[in-house]
């Protein structure tokens, strides 16, 4: 039977888990993490369904497939009974720009885009020469990673609360690895080319707020379940958490700025937080040497501020890539053996 | 010839008496009485205030918030179910009022106001054309993708923006605008609106259902509509389905803190219990849109009375002598909040119309 280790347990490590059991429903799985539902970075994620080119890079063809294969699924579950359960929900809204843009890149895989008028542009709020009403979803993982992990426990996984300081510690233990540790592959691979880009949110409570809104890309202002999240800053390299007072000030100002109302919201909680950007999206195969022996790692990290818009379709690529390992390797640790 | 002289001097002095009547009127402000608290009141009595801010405006009812027919109401920005009123009255007053909500959603006590604005799908199970398309924010046509992945039953679908009220917020409003502009407010039954023009020079007859007795008008019937309201957060989207098949369209409206599930439309029906049978069908009907639905709290259910009027909304003046006049403003059927702004409005050109003809007669 194959000994699988996930390490990580935000979005991507329990996309990851999940869709590996269930192509492989004999293996034994294990996730190993120092970090769960509220702790991870995952859990402060507003979790939009969108993307803009340019802020996350892979492989064209490849983004589509996760972007494609993710609403599907975020889809299925929406309309389901569990819609409330799993956190996911149906949102709209306006994107609003100074200068004109190319189609929005997931409104070919989401329930839809229009482009605005002219007269619409005017009677929505501030000055925008252009925009975009979007018809998306929105992936709260709150909800959504206790979720993903009661099925995966309920399917036989196991899981782990370890904090790991080098693979050599677990590296004998495993078959294959998966490596879902955002910025931890900073230390944990070696990974030079990983950069932070903090964020700041804000979530309030103000249950008459329904649309959502997106001004300059950095200001938003998403209708969640139980409250309102406001956005948001984007500082390359950053790394400090502390809750610097003055960016959640100004979040506010230019949220208010677009609806007026929020100023009268309860404000619930603020985050700050660590986009875990690479140049390019990691989903792929390293062979690395350990006990004189090779043992694959599928990396699955460094989506930046997509990964939970895409987080399903990169597990299912992580899982096939698992699967593929297993088959190649798997025949020739028989041979071995003999 | 004497007799005559008598007759045309008696004339002369009724015509004199009754001049002279007119001319108290015009020479103090007339006082005028709202009859009725619901959204058709409160808006008339306020929009009445803020033309004639000498006028002493009193607001008489026997309900309030939160237990009007109002209060009840979906709250949902949308014409319908208004008997034979004329379609540019429709557009007219439908249109003054989303404008205004819009406007009001701006504000940074919308939440207070109790507006918000709302997104969705209207899906029928044949295509239409509604008048109201024009009126309402973004309105297309669902793509074949939508209706695949959102509703596969239905055969024709709409997507639009439009305004919902918390009505139990925003009667409130209305009413505290109403006495900062020193109104005053009274709680009593009145059986004759007649009895009411001795101590008023104008009432403004609000009473929805009630006109069907106060202003004996038997063309005002219930058309009765059911809700349940549960708590549903996650749902930021109304959506309604209106098929050939289904008794009656059924609805998910997403209001500031529950989620209105109706509805029903049962004519003449005068029944404000709540039906055993109307409660499973708007619940199974609504829960085939959003299956979710069903983790859902119950909060309650409610009964109420559409006022509809099969020749359309009243909003007339009956002049009585004395220069007295009552003008009404009722029979809004399932249109009462979409229309609430404009027929206020309406009343108020009403009255305008009617205290200048009083003043040119002199």
């Amino acid at each position: 039977m194959a000994r699988i280790c996930v390490l990580g347990a935000g979005v991507a490590g329990l996309s990851s888990a999940v869709n590996i059991q269930s192509i492989l429903p004999e293996a034994d799985i294990t996730i190993i993490a120092d970090q769960f539902n509220t702790e991870s970075t995952s859990d402060g994620a507003a979790g939009n369904f969108g993307i803009l080119l340019g802020r996350t890079n892979a492989d064209i063809c490849r983004l589509r497939c996760w972007t494609r294969d993710s609403f599907e699924w975020y889809h299925k579950i929406c309309t389901s009974e569990d819609a409330n359960i799993a956190g996911i929900h149906r949102t709209h809204g306006y994107q609003l720009w100074r200068t004109e843009q190319p189609p929005p890149f997931h409104g070919s895989f989401d329930y839809g885009y229009r482009i605005l008028s002219k007269s619409e542009l005017l009677k929505l709020p501030g000055n925008y020469k252009y925009g975009w009403e979007l018809n998306t979803l929105m992936v709260e993982c709150r909800r959504y990673l206790p979720w993903l992990m009661k099925r995966f426990k309920e399917k036989g996984g196991k899981v782990i609360r370890k904090q790991l300081k080098n693979i050599v510690e677990i590296s004998g233990s495993y078959d294959v690895l998966v490596n879902c540790t955002g910025l931890g592959s900073r230390k944990l691979f070696d990974d030079k080319e990983l950069v932070p880009i903090r964020g700041h949110t804000i979530r309030v409570k103000a249950p008459w707020i329904k649309t959502l809104f997106i001004a300059d890309s950095d200001t938003y202002i998403y209708p969640g379940q139980d409250n309102v999240v406001l956005g948001g800053t984007r500082q390359r390299g950053e790394e400090k958490l502390d809750k610097d007072q003055r960016y959640y000030d100004d979040i506010m100002a230019r949220c208010c700025s677009l609806v007026p109302s929020l100023k009268n919201a309860e404000v619930e909680k603020t985050w700050v937080g660590l986009r875990p950007w690479r140049p390019c999206v990691r989903l792929e195969v390293e062979m690395i040497s350990v006990d004189g022996g090779r043992l694959p790692v599928v990396h699955n990290y460094g989506h930046g501020s997509d990964g939970v818009c895409i987080s399903w379709g990169c597990g299912v690529d992580a899982a096939n890539l698992v699967k593929q390992q297993l088959t190649e390797t798997g025949s020739q640790r028989l041979v071995s053996k003999l | 010839m004497c007799l005559k002289n008598i007759q045309f001097g008696l004339n002369a002095l009724i015509c004199k008496e009754l001049t002279a009547n007119n001319i108290l009127m015009a020479a103090r402000e007339p006082s005028i009485c709202v009859l009725g608290a619901g959204v058709i009141g409160l808006s008339s009595a306020v929009r009445i205030q803020d033309k004639f801010p000498r006028c002493d405006v009193t607001l008489l009812a026997d309900r309030f918030s939160p237990d009007t027919t109002s209060d009840g109401s979906g709250g949902f920005w949308l014409p319908h179910l208004v008997g034979g009123t004329n379609q540019d009255s429709i557009s007219k007053w439908s249109a003054s009022t989303l404008d205004y909500m819009i406007s009001l959603t701006k504000s940074p006590l919308a939440n207070q106001i109790g507006v918000h604005l709302v997104s969705g799908y209207s899906f029928f199970s044949e295509p239409q054309c509604p008048e109201w398309r024009k009126l309402v924010l973004g309105y297309r046509e669902v793509t074949d993708k939508e209706l695949k992945l959102l509703l596969p039953k239905a055969k024709f679908g709409v997507f639009y923006t439009t305004v919902m009220i918390n009505v139990k917020a925003y009667l409130p409003w209305l009413i505290s605008r109403f006495k900062q502009k020193n109104g005053k407010v009274i709680q009593s039954r009145v059986d004759k609106i007649e009895d009411l023009l001795q101590k008023y020079d104008i009432v403004v007859n609000c009473t929805g259902i009630g006109a069907n007795k106060l202003a004996n008008d038997s063309d005002v019937i219930p058309i009765r509509g059911q809700v349940t309201r549960v708590k549903a957060p996650w749902i930021k989207h109304f959506m309604t389905y209106e098929g050939s098949d289904e008794h009656c369209e059924k609805y998910i409206l997403p209001g500031t803190d529950t989620v209105v599930l109706g509805g029903t439309g049962q004519r003449g029906d005068w029944n404000t219990q709540i039906d055993d049978r109307d409660q499973q069908m708007i619940w199974d009907g609504c829960l085939e849109m959003i299956p979710s639905l069903k983790h859902a709290e119950m909060i309650r259910h409610w009964a109420g009375l559409r006022p509809h009027r099969s020749s359309g909304v009243r909003i007339e003046t009956e002049k009585f002598s004395g220069g007295k006049m009552v003008v009404h403003n009722y029979g809004h059927g399932g249109a009462g909040v979409t229309l609430h702004w404009g027929c206020a409005g309406q009343v108020v050109e009403e009255i305008r119309a009617a205290i200048k003809s009083t003043v040119s007669r002199l």
